[in-house]
Parts: C-alpha cells; structure tokens; sequence
C-alpha cells in the first residue's frame, strides 16, 4: 500500500526540499520505490537537487501534453553515485522516481493563470487526482513524497488533501510558529478530522553544536545563553505541540557544515556518518510506524 | 441462504455493501404520514417472499388492522408471520423476566412470545429437517428472521422510556442471537429523537430517515440515510413513491445505473458503483478527498464548477471534403475515411488525452477533450501536419487527395448511453462545433468565438495563429464569432471561407 506523505510549512526555507529528496533517496536507497513530487509549483528547486533537466515536467502533464510515464524520471543511477555507510552500493531494489514541476517562467504563469479560471481549474485538479492515482497503480510505490509550496496556495492544499501524512516543516522563530498555529487551524484540522496523520517536523534547531564564538570560552553568561536558548526551544515546541494537537516526529539540530556546503544537497547520501543522514534513518523509522 | 430485504437500501448503500449487511438492526424515523407503516409492511412483504420468517410488533395496531394491512399475503406465507401487540399481549401466569430486568409484565410477556415463537419456528424446521419433508412453507437450518417493532415513539406512550429501553436493549440481545435482521421505527427526525438516539446509539447498525415534502398536489418521499456503522454519516438518499396498492417503489438499480452519474470532485463519468456526499455521487477514493478540500477551501469553492451530469469540454469536429461526391468510388471514400481514422489515432495530441470521447460520424469525427481546452487546435496542427505527408502521395485527379474542414468549439456536454450501452457525448458544445466546421471550406480550422478567445487569454503563442474571420450567422438565425487558425505553408487555411464570403 502506497504512503502518501507531504511535505508543508507556513513560511519557505524550512527545508522542505533538502528533507523531502533526502528522504525519497534514502528510501530508494534501501530497496523502497520513492516518487518524489515537485509541487512547489511557484518555487520548484528539485532540479538542482538531483542536477536533473527534465524534458517535460508536472505542468505537461497537467495540461495534457505529456504522459505519466514522460514526466516521472528514474533517477535510481543517481544513488550509485553514493557510497553507502559500509561501502556497498544501495539496493538494487530500490527505485528514486522524480516527477518535477517546470521552471519556466512562462509555465509557472501559465500554470497560475489556468487556476483562475474555474473551467480549466476543474480539469487541472482532475488531472493531478490521476497524477497520484497513475502513480499508485503504475509504479507500486512504497512512498510518494510531496514537497509543497509553503503556505495556503491552491497545489498546496490539493497535495495534503491527496496525502495520508502531512510533516509540517518548521523553525522556531515567532513568524514560523504563529503560521503554524494559523495553519493548524485553518487548514489541518480539515484534514486530520477525516484521517490525515499530520506531525510537527522541527528543522534547524538549537543545540548541535556550540557556535564558534562561545566555544573554548568560559564566560559562564555565554554559557548559560547557550542552556537557556536550547531549554526554550524545547519548551516552546511542547507547548505548540500541545496547543495544535499535533506530535513532534523529528527534530532537526542547524548541521552548520550543510548550511555552507554549496551544491551540496544529497547530504544523508554524499555522508551516510553525518547526524543528518542518521536523523533521515529515524524519520524513516518513524514514517514505518504510521 | 434467503436475501435480505431491506427496502431502498441498496440504492442508499450500493449493492455491494448490501450483501454485506446480512444482519442487524436498523432504525427509520418518519415524520408523521411519510410512509413508515407502509415500509414496514414492504420490508416483512419482501423478507416472506425470500424465504424468511417474520415478527411485527406493532403497539398500536389492533388484529383486524393487521390482517387488513397484509391481506394480500397467502395463507402459505402467513404462517412464518406472527403479529404481537405488547399493549394486547396476555399477560396470564407470567411474571417480569426478571433476567432482563424489564420490570414490565407486557414488555417481558412480548418478549417470551417472540422467543417462544422462534422457538416454535425452530421445531418446525427440526421436525421437517428429520422426516425430510419437503415443502416450500417450512422453515429450514438456514432460516432467515427479520423482526419489525413499530414503533418505539408509540411504545413511550405507553409504558415508561426507562422499561422500553430494556426491552429494546433485551430484543438487540435476541436479535443478535438469531443473526436476524431487525427495523424499528420512531417518529420524528434524527434532531427531535436526539436524547433516544444517544442512549440506543450503540444497538443501531444502520440508522435511516423518511424525508416528506409537499410539492404541489402529491407527496415526494425520499430516504436518507443517517449513519452506518463504521461509515459514518454518508448523507446518501433514494427517492421513492407509495403506489395505490401501499407499495413503496423505489428508484429502481437499472434506472438508477442508466442515470449518469458524475463525479462532485473531478466531473468526469463514475462507472462504478458510486459513494454519496450531501447528495452528490462521487468516486469512491474522492470522497475524501473532496471533504478535505471542502474543509479547507470552502464547501462552495470545491462544489460550483458546473452542474452535476453535464460536462464543460472542448471539441474537434473533422469531416472529410467532397467525400459524398458520386464520382468518388465507394473504395475511394472507404479509403479516406480509413486514412483520416487511422492519422488521427496516431497524432501525439490523442494518443496523449486520457479523457477523451470519440463519436464517429460517418464521413469524420467528433472528438471531446475533457481536460485540456488547447487539445483541439493541437490535434487540427497535428492533423494537418500527417495529411501534409500523406497527400504528397495523392493527386486531386483520381480522387485520393484527402482534404478535411475542422471545427472547433467548447461548451457543455451531457453524457449519453448510446444503444450499446456506451458512454457517448451530446449537447450543446459538440453541436457549436459542427456549425463552426460547417462554414470552412477544405483546408480551414476554425474556431468558435469563445473557445478562441479562451486561448487567446491562455498564452500568447496563439496570437500570431488564430485570427478572427468575423460574426457569421448558422442554423436558426444564430450569430457566432468564427475564428480561423492558420500558419502559411503550416496548417489551416488562410483564405476567407466561402460561405463567409458569400
């Protein structure tokens, strides 16, 4: 049975697409048929993740100009250019499948454009129910992962009505969290009343490492900055979980050395012994037990 | 095994799950002359006819309205119908059961009647089972109950709520025992019996409701259901009449199957058993989908785009030129006819629709895109393209050159079942596409004025290839805006048509 799993926040930049194709790479990785979903219509960014040109891409295949098999890429090669933790290569079970949205200003325009009319709005969402439904019977996927454009927009909202799972991505700084009572409320709920799992997917979190400037020092009023940023974060998190009804599934500390890594995207397999790639493992775990 | 027979049900809850449903209680509320004495009656009716045995219990009802009520029952039936009243039931030598803490003599008294009469049933069917005794009125190992208490608002005015509550709770027991199927009935509706409805919620498996509203001179009765268990509410209904002779006709499975159902979330035609939301059919697996997107952006939002049963489509409407000239051999027209089916059939822009209706018309097609509005000019393009290089091997001399006028045009649609019991398309959108095809001459593709101008709005690439001809005026006086695409050397046609000229 296919999970369906979306990635969404209130506010961009939360890491929605550095977790999303991290996640569908470690899965294929070990032996699950992923399809990845570039939904992030008005932002698309998996191309650069995978260094992949598609000839036609989501947007073709909403208007009917090209076929689900044109628009999902197999992008299982790619994993072989990993080495895994022990050295060995992935599963040669596993598939990375990668359908992804158009970048081309003239497309995105074309694509918005068409939501405004009712009569072509209709067609489009029909044609993005059979996107998830030719996936499902075509390519027996283990997992489709959705990666969303933040916020309340209209694909937005299609893909959490089409997923079982919603990870809500977000950091802990007061806009992130006011959008996401505001989300919880406006949107989730909808959703979770009629069987969506959704969860809280903490990223860039204090406590991975001492920033520079306090490290080696031994300014105790540093130090207790440091203590108390961490303990506040874990209190805040408690309390907006408690508030929204929704359960934290992973909390990911800033890995400084993947901020400044530039073109660098495939983390969790470029190096299988960071803490990152290790906290990909867990969510994966944690995916298996909804 | 017998059928169940629950009337209306299947249309509520699809067949599938009807056979499903082989036991358990369910509850219909009716307002006041909306028919719930009449279903009861339909219900033990069927369930006779199907072989089972059947109790009514009925509070307010004396013998000779009983047997007035099924006096079209044979003899041969009626010996599996046993009626009880609990107001009339004799009470003599019996005490309260004091097993089911009913407390009230006639409520325990009704219930050892419908025990012993099971009973009774059940020697029957052992005496018959031992001496093999074939005889189509006597029960067997496989013998089917249906139990019908009507109705419980009635029982309230007659004994304490408390004493019927344990009796009903007591009947559930027996009911579950036997594997029967059970109806109770209450007046009112599912808001004025909240209070009951609670404290008995957990014995109903279905719970039902009669709509009655006045329409002019007749009443139109309908019944909804309520809940089902483990489906929640699905808020499905089936409308249906009382006839003269008190028997409740409901829309029927075939009348209900020819009717076209289109999905509420993403129009197109359901050809499965379909799933009721407030009323609208739906595709199973979009059910969902559309309440959390109703939730989410508004229930008008999801439900506005067009009207249940009609579809907005776009349409290409081809014919072959001069195809019915008498100098033109039959082979020759067979030929054309062949080569034009076969070029389309090949071109990207149909292979490539997966929402497509075909209607041949003989010396063409008419082809219905439901999703895409640019398809039909894509198709005309690529078209034009694939005769460009099959006529390179014709001439016009001997009759093989093949020339085609295009019409294309959007607008609503309904979906038809022709006589093969194919799903067809028909309506206004498909005609305004032959009236435009109709003016061009070989060669044209021309478009209607809204159609065109949607495309136009789309993108700008069809600014430099459809170009307005004008208003022209077709069959029965009506005037519309023709638009003509064309590219020199490419496709279409771009001189001013004949009859636009004329």
């Amino acid at each position: 049975m296919t999970k369906c799993i979306a990635f969404h926040s209130y506010k961009g930049g939360t890491g929605k697409s550095t977790i999303s194709s991290n996640l569908s790479a470690t899965l294929a990785r070990k032996g699950l048929t992923a399809v990845l979903l570039d939904l992030d219509v008005y932002a698309p960014s998996l191309q650069d993740y995978f260094q992949w040109q598609p000839q036609k891409s989501i947007n073709d295949y909403l208007f009917e100009n090209a076929t689900v098999e044109e628009v999902i890429h197999d992008l299982s090669p790619v994993l072989n250019k990993f080495p895994s933790n022990n050295g060995e290569q992935s599963d040669s079970k596993g598939k990375l499948l990668v359908a992804f949205s158009s970048t081309s200003k003239d497309e995105i325009y074309k694509l918005d454009g068409a939501v405004r009319q009712e009569g072509s709005k209709i067609q489009l969402l029909r044609k993005f129910l059979m996107l998830r439904e030719e996936i499902v019977s075509k390519y027996n996927a283990d997992f489709i992962i959705i990666d969303t454009s933040p916020g309340i927009r209209y694909w937005s909202i299609n893909s959490l009505a089409i997923a079982d799972t919603i990870l809500l991505s977000l950091k802990l700084d007061g806009i992130d969290l006011k959008g996401t009572r505001l989300l919880a409320k406006e949107i989730y709920d909808s959703l979770t009343k009629l069987g969506t799992k959704s969860y809280l997917l903490l990223n860039r979190a204090a406590g991975y490492c001492l920033p520079p400037n306090l490290s080696g020092e031994n300014n105790s009023s540093n130090q207790e900055l440091y203590k108390t940023t961490v303990d506040n974060q874990s209190t805040v998190i408690s309390k907006l979980s408690a508030d929204i009804s929704m359960d934290t599934i992973l909390s990911i500390p800033c890995y400084c050395d993947i901020q400044f890594d530039s073109n660098e995207f495939l983390t969790a397999l470029r190096y299988p012994d960071h803490p990152f790639a290790g906290k990909i493992d867990a969510l994966i775990e944690q995916l298996k037990k909804i | 095994m017998p059928e169940l027979s629950i009337p209306g049900l299947s249309s509520l809850v699809g067949q599938a799950a009807t056979e499903k449903f082989d036991s358990g209680i369910i509850l219909l509320m009716s307002p006041p002359g909306g028919g719930k004495t009449l279903y009861c009656r339909q219900m033990i009716i069927e369930s006779l006819q199907n072989g089972s045995a059947c109790i009514y219990i009925n509070s307010s009802m004396t013998r000779k309205e009983y047997q007035n009520l099924f006096d079209t029952i044979t003899d041969e039936k009626i010996d599996k119908l046993k009626f009880l009243n609990p107001y009339l039931v004799s009470t003599s030598n019996k005490e309260s059961d004091p097993s089911t803490s009913i407390n009230e003599p006639k409520l325990s008294a009704t219930l050892q009647e419908i025990q012993n009469t099971i009973d009774q049933w059940s020697s029957v069917t052992n005496t018959n089972t031992e001496t093999t005794q074939k005889s189509t009125s006597s029960l067997n190992d496989h013998t089917k109950y249906a139990i019908v208490l009507d109705s419980l608002t009635h029982m309230f005015t007659l004994f304490e709520e408390d004493k019927v509550l344990k009796f009903v709770n007591a009947l559930s027991f027996l009911i579950k025992e036997l594997e029967a199927t059970a109806l109770i009935t209450m007046s009112g509706t599912q808001s004025s019996n909240g209070e009951i409805l609670n404290k008995l919620s957990s014995i109903f498996d279905i719970v039902v409701e009669i709509e009655a509203q006045e329409d002019s001179d007749k009443i139109k009765r309908k019944l909804k259901l309520v809940s089902i268990k483990g489906g929640g509410s699905k808020s499905a209904s089936a409308p249906f009449n009382i006839e003269e002779d008190g028997k409740l006709k409901f829309e029927s499975e075939a009348s209900a199957k020819s009717k076209l159902s289109i999905c509420g979330l993403c129009k197109a035609p359901i050809l499965e058993e379909p799933e009721y939301y407030l009323d609208m059919p739906f595709h199973h697996n979009h059910v969902s989908i559309y309440m959390k997107l109703a939730g989410a952006f508004g229930q008008a939002r999801v439900s506005d785009v067009g009207p249940s049963g009609v579809i907005d489509a776009a349409f290409f409407f081809v014919d072959v030129v001069g195809l019915s000239d008498p100098a033109l051999s039959v082979r020759r027209q067979i030929e054309k006819i062949e080569a034009l089916n076969d070029m389309i059939g090949h071109c990207d822009t149909f292979k490539k629709a997966s929402d497509k209706r075909v209607l041949p018309t003989g010396d063409g097609m008419a082809i219905g895109f439901m999703l895409s509005p640019e398809s039909p000019l894509q198709l005309g393009i690529d078209l034009h393209q694939a005769l460009k290089k099959y006529n390179s091997h014709t001439n016009k001399q001997d009759g093989s050159f093949l020339d085609v006028r295009i019409g294309l045009a959007s607008g609503s649609v309904f979906i038809v079942n022709d006589v093969n019991s194919n799903q067809n398309i028909w309506g206004p959108g498909i005609i305004f596409a032959r009236r435009v095809m109709d003016v061009g001459d070989g060669g044209h593709i021309l478009l209607a004025g809204p159609l065109a101008e949607s495309l136009l709005a789309l993108d700008d690439k069809y600014r430099t290839i459809v170009n307005l001809l004008g208003d022209f005026q077709v069959k029965h006086g009506q005037i519309i805006k023709i638009y003509s695409a064309y590219s020199p050397n490419e496709f279409g046609n771009s001189a001013i048509p004949g009859r636009f000229k004329s």
